[in-house]
């Protein structure tokens, strides 16, 4: 049980509310048993009289004579008759409601945001920057970018190149700006260099043909001697004057 | 045109009604419309709607308050819903009652402190202050403001507590906390009600 004094049933209590049951009793315990409880219950107290003291001192709202008067002087028929009209009316008024108003009014503002949305979307595909028909085009020159996009045709011993690096195009080489000239007895570090990317060619491995070679002889047969093997093999088993 | 008067026991009920609740109901309904002629307007009605009810055996004792503060919100709700109208927090005509009609009371008392902690209340959710103000200027238990209002009576508790706290900590960054002394010190307190 949640005996703290920050919480509903401690403050019910601290007010002489009558609770029941194990809050009360574990309330009391923290009353009987614990300072601090005690003195929030003080201040919740001094709290709840302050303000009742603020409020029953304001300036008495009455009514008026004539209503008073009114009231007295009411004839019961024409105040009965008067109160089952206003019912009456008050059900019409609800009836009235068309099943539009009263039901789905969600319609409209789920529309219209739906309308904006597509709005946005239509505007951000017309804006350049957003175009994916010039997401390929070179910033500068409005040509085709240099992108090199493995494609499945790429066959054995051909350059393959990820497909997130791109070339750059000689119009945007020119148009960089040549590094800064740092006059002589600076003592200013010269600026670091802009890394150049070399690229260099990928090694070229022999290709391997389809048929083999007219000197080609195949491996002598296990258990064939070596002295059987045959002048042809000496070079494809020796190379850089080692037997491999 | 025939007038038909009340009956005499729903005749003293009425009178009985309006000396003991007049002053009380004005106020409430003046908290909820913010408009002292709408609760006016809505406290006579209250009090008429009180004759044409057949069994008068149930206003005995304690539920004639309950059923006048109930009647009375549920109107001053009606009133509010037709005319649409919303309620502010910041400009309650309650402060400018309290300003322009000052009780010889309050003229005595610390006006400054009670403008205070008035302008701390009606800074409060309109929730929280109304069961406030039911509790402590109406003297209402938990369990009728629940009947009232409609809602569970732990749910009337919680609004209550959290409402005195957030009252409790706006007074204690102001004025650092309420202290008994002060209460007691304040002639405003000093009324016999507020012993």
């Amino acid at each position: 049980m949640n005996t703290s004094p920050d919480h509903p049933d401690f403050t019910a209590l601290a007010l002489g509310e009558h609770i029941h049951g194990t809050p009360a009793r574990a309330v009391i315990e923290a009353l009987r048993t614990s300072v601090s409880a005690r003195a929030e219950a003080e201040q919740i107290q001094n709290a709840g009289r302050l303000l009742s003291c603020v409020l029953k001192n304001q300036p008495p709202l009455r009514l008026d004579a004539n209503r008073r008067n009114a009231i007295f002087a009411a004839d019961i028929d024409a105040v009965r008759a008067r109160f089952e009209e206003e019912e009456r009316a008050a059900f019409e008024e609800e009836d009235a409601v068309p099943v539009v108003r009263r039901r789905q009014t969600w319609i409209f503002p789920a529309a219209a945001a739906a309308a904006i949305a597509v709005t946005v979307v239509a505007a951000l595909r017309l804006l350049p920057g957003y175009s994916s028909s010039r997401a390929t085009q070179d910033p500068l020159t409005g040509e085709p970018d240099n992108i090199i996009r493995v494609t499945p045709g790429n066959s054995a011993g051909e350059k393959s190149v990820p497909i997130h690096i791109r070339q750059q195009s000689p119009a945007i080489a020119e148009k960089e700006a040549p590094s800064p000239v740092l006059p002589q007895g600076s003592d200013l570090p010269a600026p670091p260099e802009a890394p150049v990317i070399v690229k260099e060619p990928m090694p070229q491995f022999p290709v391997i043909p389809a048929t083999p070679p007219a000197d080609y002889a195949s491996p002598p047969a296990p258990g064939t001697p070596a002295s059987n093997q045959g002048g042809s093999d000496t070079n494809r088993y020796k190379r850089g004057g080692k037997t491999l | 045109m025939n007038s038909n008067p009340p009956s005499s026991t729903s005749a003293d009920l009425v009178r009985r009604a309006v000396r003991e609740f007049e002053t009380p109901l004005v106020g409430y309904a003046a908290g909820i419309t913010h408009d002292l002629d709408a609760a006016r307007d809505v406290v006579q009605d209250t009090f008429l709607k009180l004759y044409i009810q057949e069994d008068a055996a149930k206003f005995e004792g304690p539920g004639l308050k309950a059923w006048l503060f109930t009647v009375c919100r549920n109107r001053a709700l009606d009133w509010l819903r037709r005319r649409k109208k919303l309620v502010s927090l910041d400009a309650s005509p309650l402060e400018e009652f309290t300003a322009s009609d000052p009780s010889p009371h309050d003229a005595a008392a610390d006006g400054e402190e009670t403008a205070e902690i008035l302008r701390f209340f009606h800074r409060l959710p309109e929730n929280q202050s109304e069961c406030l103000r039911l509790k402590f200027q109406n003297d209402l238990s938990y369990r009728e403001i629940a009947a009232m209002t409609g809602l569970s009576v732990s749910n009337v508790g919680f609004l209550i507590h959290t409402g005195l706290k957030r009252l409790r900590q706006l007074l204690s960054h102001e004025t650092g906390g309420v202290p008994e002394s002060a209460i007691r010190s304040t002639p405003l307190c000093a009324a016999p009600h507020c012993s």
